[in-house]
């Protein structure tokens, strides 16, 4: 074999070697500042308490809801099922490793839509697509869940249909409990039958 | 081991696997890229420094300064409809438009982005940040906060107005709230009262 040959095997088995060291890419693709700006455009990534809710209440298995402030906030309270990834950790390699899981569909909330959102921003920016963000958030769902509106009258059948459904949707998030404040209203409701008093009783 | 030598050939070929491997390091940049990482975003996002409350707007007004540009997301109807004085229209869509990154790259003042609410000036301010520009703000509340006239609270001013919580949320998943109870069930049934019957009509 020819010495040129044998030293360009060598050289491109060193680099062989070379690219196998570099550090493995990631398997998600960056957007593009314009692809990002479309994807902030479309407002599909936001989903209602309603839908949230329906998705709670069905144990939806492919729900992931990621809670996205702080730790104290979230040991205070959080929903159901949720996992807390403070937004200042949203990045750390793990974190990013459960967001980038592809059956699952994750959603982010908050107290309001912000932080929310940034963290899907950010999330989406590195190529991260299974991510959606629960609107209004958490003040939202006490709003709509938890003391829903009642419709007016003049509402189409459908706000009733979704006003039935936050009501029990409040009763299943409060597991339960909601029946006792009825039940101590119930004495109310009942009457004692007064004694018929017999209405001539010195006769002649 | 003889020396080896090396012929244009070996030369050849040595660069056009190195220009292969510079390939895999540097992937090709697009003509707008990003300026920070994703990781720069999210410290500059938790800083919350870049908000602007709709009362300084007011008052800067007021006062004649122009030292900043106000720029409207939102879509040309509704800014034809109303907006804030002397403010600049570019829709969100045509954000990353050539003549309108010129523009917003002229300015020698700082940026300030407005749309309907907080939440849909956050993630275009966050482009926008990512894309280099320092100058750049975004009106807490949005176009729907700064019309109502109201001031915003100071405890609030500063931080994200959409991510303070407005609730106390255990209480309302405990369920022991008597606000999360809809009206129709507090309604107490309304008892009519017996009138008294005159106990001996028929008396002697």
């Amino acid at each position: 074999m020819q010495k040129g040959t044998i030293f360009l095997t060598l050289v491109a088995i060193g680099i062989a070697f070379l690219v196998w060291l570099l550090p493995e890419r990631p398997e998600k693709t960056e957007l593009s500042p314009k692809e990002l700006l479309l994807a902030i455009k479309d407002e599909t990534r936001f989903l209602s308490t309603d839908e949230v809710a329906t998705m709670i209440i069905g144990q939806d298995p492919s729900l992931q809801l990621i809670d996205v402030r702080e730790p104290d906030e979230y040991k205070k309270f959080h929903l159901p099922g949720a996992i807390n990834i403070p937004l200042e950790k949203i990045l750390d390699e793990q974190n990013l490793e459960l967001v980038g899981a592809e059956e699952q569909q994750h959603v982010f909330y908050s107290n309001g839509t912000i932080r929310a959102n940034q963290a899907w921003v950010l999330t989406r920016r590195l190529g991260y697509g299974n991510t959606y963000i629960m609107k209004g958030g958490l003040n939202r769902w006490v709003e709509t869940i938890m003391i829903p509106p009642v419709p007016p009258s003049s509402a189409p059948s459908e706000a009733f249909d979704q006003y039935d459904f936050r009501l029990s949707a409040c009763r299943y998030f409060q597991g339960g409990k909601a029946t006792a404040p009825v039940k101590k209203q119930t004495p109310v409701k009942v009457v004692p039958r007064r004694k018929k008093k017999v209405t001539a009783s010195g006769g002649c | 081991m003889k020396k080896i030598q090396l012929n244009a050939n070996h030369w050849a070929g040595i660069l056009l696997l190195l220009l292969v491997i510079s390939g895999f390091i540097f992937p090709n940049k697009p003509a707008d890229y990003y300026k920070l990482s994703a990781k720069e975003m999210l410290r500059i996002a938790l800083a919350k420094e870049d908000v602007v409350t709709p009362d300084s707007i007011r008052s800067m007004i007021e006062k004649g300064e122009d030292s900043f540009t106000l720029v409207d997301l939102r879509t040309p109807m509704d800014y034809v409809n109303g907006h804030i004085d002397d403010a600049v229209n570019i829709p969100l869509p045509d954000l990353l438009e050539k003549g309108n990154q010129k523009f917003l790259k002229n300015q020698g003042k700082t940026i300030v982005l407005y749309a309907d609410d907080e939440v849909k000036g956050c993630a275009p301010w966050m482009l926008l940040k990512q894309l280099g520009y320092k100058n750049v703000k975004v009106m807490l509340g949005g176009y729907n906060y700064y019309i109502t006239g109201k001031k915003m609270p100071k405890e609030i001013a500063g931080k994200c107005y959409d991510e303070q919580p407005r609730y106390n949320y255990v209480s309302y998943f405990k369920g022991n709230n008597s606000i999360t109870q809809p009206k129709k069930t507090l309604l107490k049934p309304v008892v009519p009262r017996r009138k008294k019957k005159p106990t001996a009509s028929g008396g002697c």
